[in-house]
């Protein structure tokens, strides 16, 4: 079983920040963005290591992702 | 023979009748009012515009006597008019001192409430316009299968998407 986790910080301000835990290669970005773009404008994004490592190491890559409102 | 007469003019330090009548009142001294004079005491106080005066041969001390007890009176009510003037306008220039304070407070706490109110809707905007933002996620993120768990702590909602894959 594999655990897919997103955590959503919305401030009182409208400002969002979201990190992914769990997801491998670039489907963490397309799921944030499927989740987000419609209601936010995304300012930042901010890779870590673990992004560039691929699927097949089966190494979990971490994706932070910031916005804020449109 | 011949004689001389020597005849004063004493004016009141007045140019009021009511004033000069007020103190023969006060002093008990009856009077009789005429148009152009007044009649006290076998003397007569003549009125002339705003000029009030008697006119006494000299050497006849009863008049002269007469004249400084009624002048007398009379500066002292003066005196006693003005001081009341005087208070009566600081009353009314503290009662206008005290409005106008008043009135400065009350208008600063129109602009207080005005603006409270103000805020108060923009805080309300902007909780209803997160409330809306929060839920579309939710919707989304559900349609996805993700399970949701809400917090809020310091005022920052926190959203916990979680989904298992077997």
């Amino acid at each position: 079983m594999k655990e897919l986790t997103i955590e959503i910080m919305l401030n009182e301000n409208g400002e969002l920040e979201a990190e992914t835990f769990g997801f491998k290669g670039k489907v963490c970005e397309s799921e944030l963005r499927e989740l987000l773009q419609d209601e936010f404008v995304i300012t930042d994004v901010e890779k870590k290591d673990d992004y560039y490592k691929s699927e097949e190491e089966q190494v979990i890559v971490d994706k932070k992702i910031r916005g804020k409102r449109i | 023979m011949s004689s001389r007469i020597v005849a004063r003019t004493l004016k009141f330090c007045t140019c009021s009748v009511n004033t000069v009548c007020s103190a023969l009142d006060i002093l008990q001294l009856p009077y009789v009012r005429q148009e152009k004079s007044i009649l006290v005491q076998g003397m007569n106080i003549n009125v002339n515009g705003e000029k009030i005066y008697v006119d006494i041969i000299s050497g006849d001390l009863r008049k002269e006597n007469l004249f400084l007890q009624i002048n007398s009176k009379i500066a002292e009510m003066e005196r006693q008019l003005r001081i009341q003037s005087i208070n009566k306008n600081r009353q009314e220039q503290e009662i206008a001192a005290q409005e106008s304070e008043t009135y400065r407070a009350r208008q600063l706490k129109r602009e207080q409430d005005r603006l409270d109110y103000e805020q108060q809707k923009l805080q309300l905007e902007q909780k209803s316009f997160i409330e809306a933002k929060k839920s579309s996620i939710i919707a989304k993120a559900k349609e996805k299968g993700y399970s949701v768990q809400e917090s809020v702590e310091d005022g920052v909602v926190k959203l916990k998407l979680v989904r298992r894959i077997y």
